[in-house]
């Protein structure tokens, strides 16, 4: 009870139409720049840092956070209308989201999205305020072995979700992780697959890969169909809001997915591609048809779309108890407060609970400036689905192109993402997934490294892996999710063969 | 004639090998377990092995054909206009800046839908607008000529 | 509606044709001026948002008020830092292009397995700006209770105790290295940075953690952490309290990152002069000393010459931790 005391404190510092203001051009510019692929958060943070300089700590934070939190909603928009998803989080946003804009409901994609992004991060922050200190210490058990098994576990969720098209799949998956390969070893810093190329010394771009096989495969595709085609009538924009009968389903996907993003959220260094699929695959399973499923299942962008933010509001919970960043976003949150005078970490809460409290109050605040600013707007972006194709090819193009560039300022980024695309253009006429690439591709990188580290720590022995609680729960968890999607992969041959990703 | 799966499976086979080939090179073992070489052999390995599978099934199926997969008349005047344009920007953006190879790109991929003078208005603006928005207001160095743009 | 349209294209073409003259011409009227006389590009070759780069932006705007002319930071990403160097060797010396800079640099050419192309004399040493020294801390109830203590017991067991560092051939490496080399055998356990190395002393993951003295301070105070030593020649203002290695064992181990601003190779002396002069302002101004202390890092200045002795001998010291 102590805590909502302060919390009204907090809604009282936030409250004042200074900080009002910074919270709105915060969250205002992380969308702008969450919608360009490629810029992102980081970038968007460290564009605005040097105009925080002046400001009061709170003031700075609370325009900072909304960067963080506005870049989550951005990244959405464009999985939805031009299935490219700017960062790893938004990537299984794309598998329904993407169809769902096809067949004219790109309003209703964003809307869901922006109401269960809502609620997960009330509902993640709601948890940051009650219980965050006391749980923030048992996630600290999390060391490489238990990575190591989470990774695992988010793997056989991927296998689970091939259907039919398992061979494909993993090989798919496979060609994905050896991406994830090239670069520097991160054991022993030898350089590996790099041929030479510096560029390719620090490993391919999540984005350039990302925009190549799935935006621009999509372009060259649409392209050669009907860039002429003559007014081939767009599907008519339907309302933004879900049909009547889909409010159940997508409310109990967004609770499940709540659930799932806030308690991924407190391990510090968990990918927050994790706990995405895990809601995607949940939603699947819970499904009374899982073959709408890729094909524009609402719950399919409602369930990710809220463990994805719902992640991110927990992931501040190691920041402010622990002072650990829990991805590089929020690393640059912690230069921010540290950079203010403030430190991070078990004495932050106690020491200036007047500056924790109207950060926290902010993000409510934030959070509904988002929704209200993105029901509306998600019709105006549904209507981007409207322009001609001929008008809208030429842009989008170019604007990937700049994104692309803008990772790391950059032509290498741009012509890989073009080597991408065409190689994701033969991959898609064959029907060979793409989704195994990106997702393997994540996941591999943090797969090899925490392997690595825990072998390391063992001295190359494997049996420690089943020593450790947590990790052998989990170890166990995806031994059974293969062995029970393998046999139902053998039974169902030949079944809803288009619910693979 | 055969299905185009044996071609994408060759592929397969063909990363995978060069990878597994590299990464024979690499150390298995270093001083204290794993080395850098462990992951790369496992996974190319694997991604050898299942692409095989893959490709007698593909030799016993009939599958989509080669011929089936390029596009005819527009459709590849379209798509070779989109990669086409795309690499051409790649190929001059170093010398003659953002400005001038992004109008040529746009004004290549508008002019397929417009006459020429509005693609090249269109491209013109386009470029303006993007050129102002990432480099005064964004901040990002985009490559430009010698006379700043 | 059409009329409408085509007005606005023409106006904006007519707006890009200005803004393009106007620039070139901009360009023309200040060229025979002294230096600076126009935007000075500073490139720093990670990425934006890293503690790297807002410090190197906090320089920047100051040395924008110091020297009248912006100073541009472009961030050229890549092979840890080499993309952006080799930006800087390609660029005119004439001042207008610099580049932060970081010992990784020196770790870089001297890794024979990366066969690089340059090595000190393709830059010119400006001034050294960040000296981040290094802090080793274990767990409040690990049996270690001083640095001594902990060689002996790594003495007895060689490759058992563990010890996070920051990644492969950081400071944090190189330095347990240089302790193998005395046959002091640890295990390193690479992170990715500070926050995983974090995580991993405080999870109890690894028995040691290296990390720099301004990171790990809160966790000291706060009793989270316990600090064995300071890998330095003196004590460190963010540790007051915590001896050095060698107060402790009587071992020289020193590890640091030391960040600073190089320029092209053969760098016009009277840009270097004034160049010198500006970054020395700026490091005395007791506010700038504070905006670092806040981050956690310490200011020491050296000019061109000390910078250039200062990178030399650590030249050496790589070459013979790491054997190459």
């Amino acid at each position: 009870m102590e805590s909502l005391g302060y919390l009204l404190q907090g809604f009282e510092t936030a409250g004042t139409w200074a900080n009002l203001l910074l919270c709105l051009i915060g969250v205002t510019f992380g969308m702008c720049v969450g919608v360009l692929p490629g810029l992102g958060p980081t970038a968007g943070t460290a564009l605005l840092l040097p105009l925080t300089f002046g400001l009061p700590p709170v003031s700075a934070v609370i325009m900072l956070s909304g960067i963080y939190y506005g870049a989550m909603y951005g990244g959405t928009i464009t999985s939805v209308l031009i299935n490219t998803p700017g960062e790893s989080a938004s990537l299984m946003t794309c598998m329904d989201g993407y169809p769902m804009a096809r067949q004219g409901r790109a309003g209703s994609a964003l809307g869901i999205a922006a109401i269960g992004s809502f609620i997960g991060g009330i509902l993640a922050l709601l948890v940051l305020i009650l219980v965050g200190p006391i749980v923030a210490k048992q996630a600290l058990k999390f060391g490489p072995p238990e990575y190591f098994a989470l990774v695992v576990v988010g793997l056989s969720l991927l296998i689970g979700l091939m259907g039919k098209s398992l061979l494909r799949g993993l090989i798919a998956a496979l060609f994905g992780f050896a991406l994830a390969l090239i670069g520097m070893d991160p054991l022993t810093g030898t350089i590996r697959f790099a041929f030479g190329m510096e560029e390719l010394e620090d490993g391919f771009e999540f984005v350039s890969i990302a925009m190549g096989l799935f935006g621009l495969s999509e372009i060259f595709i649409t392209a050669e169909e009907n860039l002429n085609a003559q007014a081939q009538k767009p599907p008519k924009i339907q309302n933004m809001l879900p049909r009547r009968e889909e409010w159940g389903p997508s409310i109990k996907a967004i609770l499940r997915g709540s659930g799932i993003g806030m308690i991924l959220g407190l391990v510090p260094g968990t990918n927050s591609v994790i706990p995405t699929i895990l809601s995607y695959t949940i939603e699947k399973k819970v499904a009374k048809d899982p073959s709408r499923f890729g094909k524009g299942a609402i719950e399919g962008v409602a369930g990710p779309e809220t463990a994805n933010n719902a992640y991110a509001g927990a992931a501040l919970i190691p920041l402010f108890t622990l002072g650990i960043p829990s991805s590089p976003s929020i690393a640059i949150l912690l230069g921010a407060f540290i950079m203010h005078g403030l430190t991070p970490g078990p004495t932050l809460l106690q020491k200036n609970p007047e500056f924790v409290w109207g950060v926290i109050a902010s993000m409510f605040i934030g959070n509904l400036i988002l929704l209200i600013m993105n029901l509306p707007l998600a019709n105006v972006w549904a209507r981007i689905t409207m322009v001609p194709f001929k008008i809208l090819l030429p842009n989008v193009l170019i604007i990937m192109i700049l994104g692309a560039y803008s990772i790391n300022n950059s032509m290498f980024d741009v012509g890989a993402m073009l080597a991408f695309g065409i190689l994701g253009y033969f991959m898609k006429k064959v029907a060979f997934p793409l989704g195994p690439v990106l997702l393997a591709f994540v996941l591999g990188k943090i797969m090899e490294t925490s392997l690595l580290k825990s072998l390391t720590i063992f001295s190359g022995s494997f049996i420690p892996f089943f020593q450790r609680p947590i990790s052998a729960t989990l170890l166990v968890v995806a031994f059974a999710i293969i062995s029970i999607s393998l046999y139902f992969a053998y039974k169902e041959k030949g079944i809803d063969a288009d619910t693979e990703i | 004639m055969k299905s185009i799966e044996v071609y994408v499976s060759g592929f397969f086979i063909l990363v995978g090998g060069v990878i597994f080939w590299q990464a024979a090179l690499l150390p298995y073992n270093s001083q204290y377990g794993p080395g850098p070489g462990l992951m790369p052999i496992w996974v190319s390995g694997l991604m050898i092995i299942l692409s095989a599978v893959n490709l007698v099934i593909a030799f016993k199926n009939k599958g989509t054909q080669f011929a089936d997969l390029i596009p005819q008349g527009t459709g590849l005047i379209n798509l070779l206009a989109c990669v086409g344009s795309f690499a051409l920007f790649m190929l001059i953006v170093k010398y003659v800046g953002f400005t001038i190879s992004s109008i040529l790109m746009l004004f290549i991929l508008f002019s397929r839908g417009y006459k020429w003078y509005w693609g090249l208005g269109m491209s013109i603006a386009v470029t303006a607008i993007l050129f102002f928005v990432f480099s005064s207001i964004l901040g990002v160095p985009l490559p430009v000529n010698e006379f700043g743009w | 509606m059409r009329k409408t349209i085509s007005l606005v294209l023409v106006l904006l073409m007519l707006g890009v044709i200005l803004v393009g003259c106007s620039n070139f011409a901009g360009k023309k009227q200040a060229a025979d001026s002294t230096y600076p006389n126009k935007p000075i590009t500073l490139i720093v070759p990670y990425s934006a948002g890293g503690s790297s780069d807002i410090g190197a932006r906090l320089v920047a705007k100051r040395l924008e008020q110091e020297l009248g002319q912006p100073v541009v930071v472009e961030n050229v990403v890549g092979a840890a830092g080499w993309v952006g160097w080799q930006k800087l060797a390609k660029a005119k010396p004439d001042g207008y292009t610099l580049s932060l800079f970081t010992l990784a640099y020196i770790t870089s050419y001297l890794n024979p397995d990366n066969k690089r192309d340059m090595n000190l004399d393709n830059v010119t040493q400006l001034v050294n700006h960040v000296w981040d020294v290094t802090a080793w801390a274990v767990k409040p109830d690990s049996p270690f209770k001083d640095a001594r203590e902990l060689l002996a017991y790594v003495k007895a067991n060689p490759g058992k105790v563990t010890v996070a560092t920051s990644g492969v051939y950081t400071q944090h490496h190189i330095a347990v290295l240089a302790l193998d080399k005395l046959g002091y055998k640890m295990k390193p356990v690479h992170t990715n940075g500070l926050a995983e190395s974090l995580t991993m002393a405080l999870g109890g993951h690894v028995d040691v953690v290296s990390m720099g003295a301004g990171d790990v301070r809160n966790q000291v105070k706060e009793g989270a952490l316990r600090a064995l030593a300071v890998l330095d020649t003196k004590r460190s203002r963010f540790l007051p309290d915590v001896p050095t290695f060698a107060e402790n064992t009587g071992i020289n181990l020193n590890a640091y990152a030391a960040r600073g601003y190089v320029g092209p190779a053969n760098m016009d002396p009277a840009a270097v002069k004034r160049l010198e002069t500006a970054f020395k302002k700026i490091m005395e101004d007791p506010q700038h000393v504070a905006e670092m202390e806040a981050m956690g890092l310490d200011v020491r200045y050296m000019d061109s010459k000390a910078y250039k002795a200062f990178l030399k001998q650590e030249e050496a010291d790589q070459k013979k931790a790491l054997g190459w």
